[in-house]
């Protein structure tokens, strides 16, 4: 995918093909609702800012996941200097989910028990934890956070058995 | 639950969102949101230009007509101030410039210098910030009213002025660069 040829149409792409994973991303690293609001609106503020750097050399998948990813963990910076230019106070870009009425309770409660469990995490090992659940490979997971892909199986061999753990918890 | 039972929730996890606004209407208002924050940063900057060209034009009569020791004062000032709005858009640029498609360990590794520049600026504002235009503004008062009562109460209001400075500045460090530099200390500790 290029960019430069319809910057307007690679964007609405970016996000319509990614918006679920962006959701996701929010609702692991915010606090709240407010908070992940506003984190979904930075998101995509800085993909439409960093969008002239992706010139296909790293994967769609790849680019937005850093995007996404460094906005989550650096957020305050980027907040702190835009808060003079916020236009939108009610956030009207965040449209709220819609719970999809052929999920079971008991899917729902799993889910919940996974997200209480990635909160436990340090932010990293969300990251990696993340993607990893997403089936990225290990090579897009070191490409994504700069580390060596041995270091990805170490990290999450680690991560799986802790999680292990507080899902077998979470389950009793 | 176990990891590959995490792993199906995961995946299977249905996102729809109402529909509030179009893909167009959210196009414009991310389009808005970032020009709205260049503007910003453009309008601070015309704004310091300025001031600094109004205080400089104020200086102006005193550097022509004003006693020798007045005219070294405003001298001081003004390179004070050209040296002071140097080094702050230096700063500024550096902080405002953004790396979001980097690794995230490239990206921690700039922010966390981005932060240390910023501290020692202000672990340093005594001697660029506070001291040289109030040894400027001293001398002018200094040059004008000669060492009088007069003098002696500016001295005491300009001390207490660059107090104040120093103070909001140190604030500034405990409250927001430190505690931010530990953050991103922790993050490239986490990824090691």
């Amino acid at each position: 995918m290029r960019v430069m040829r319809d910057p307007d149409e690679t964007f609405l792409r970016l996000v319509r093909e990614n918006d679920a994973r962006l959701r996701k991303i929010c609702r692991v690293y915010a606090s709240d609702t407010d908070a992940e609001k506003d984190l979904y609106q930075d998101i995509l503020v800085q993909i439409w800012r960093a969008l002239p750097s992706f010139e296909g050399t790293s994967s769609p998948d790849t680019w937005l996941y850093r995007v996404a990813l460094n906005t989550a963990l650096t957020q305050k910076r980027q907040r702190t200097a835009r808060e003079s230019a916020t236009l939108d106070e009610g956030n009207p870009i965040w449209r709220n989910p819609i719970p999809t009425p052929d999920e079971s309770l008991e899917a729902r409660q799993r889910l919940e028990r996974l997200y209480a469990a990635i909160a436990r995490l340090d932010d990293v090992d969300k990251a990696i934890v993340m993607m990893h659940l997403d089936e990225r490979s290990h090579r897009e997971i070191a490409e994504v956070l700069g580390i060596t892909e041995s270091y990805v199986g170490v990290k999450l061999h680690r991560i799986r058995k802790t999680m292990a753990t507080w899902l077998a918890e979470g389950a009793a | 639950m176990n990891f590959d039972e995490a792993r199906l929730a995961w995946r299977s996890q249905t996102i729809t969102k109402d529909s509030g606004i179009s893909e167009a209407e959210m196009l414009q208002l991310v389009k808005r949101e970032s020009s709205a924050f260049d503007r910003t940063i453009a309008r601070r900057d015309r704004r310091e230009l300025i001031t600094g060209i109004i205080v400089m034009l104020a200086f102006l009569p005193v550097l022509v007509t004003g006693p020798w020791l007045s005219r070294l004062g405003v001298l001081v000032v003004l390179v004070a101030l050209a040296v002071i709005y140097r080094r702050l858009a230096t700063a500024r640029r550096v902080e405002e410039s953004e790396h979001v498609e980097l690794s995230l360990s490239e990206l921690l590794e700039i922010e966390r210098a981005k932060v240390t520049g910023q501290i020692r600026l202000l672990e340093s504002v005594v001697s660029w910030y506070i001291i040289p235009p109030t040894v400027g503004a001293m001398l002018i008062v200094i040059g004008i009213s000669g060492l009088g009562w007069f003098t002696a109460g500016y001295s005491i209001f300009a001390l207490g002025v660059a107090l104040v400075v120093y103070w909001l500045n140190q604030l500034a460090l405990r409250h927001d660069l430190r505690p931010r530099r530990a953050q991103l200390e922790k993050l490239i500790h986490e990824l090691r």
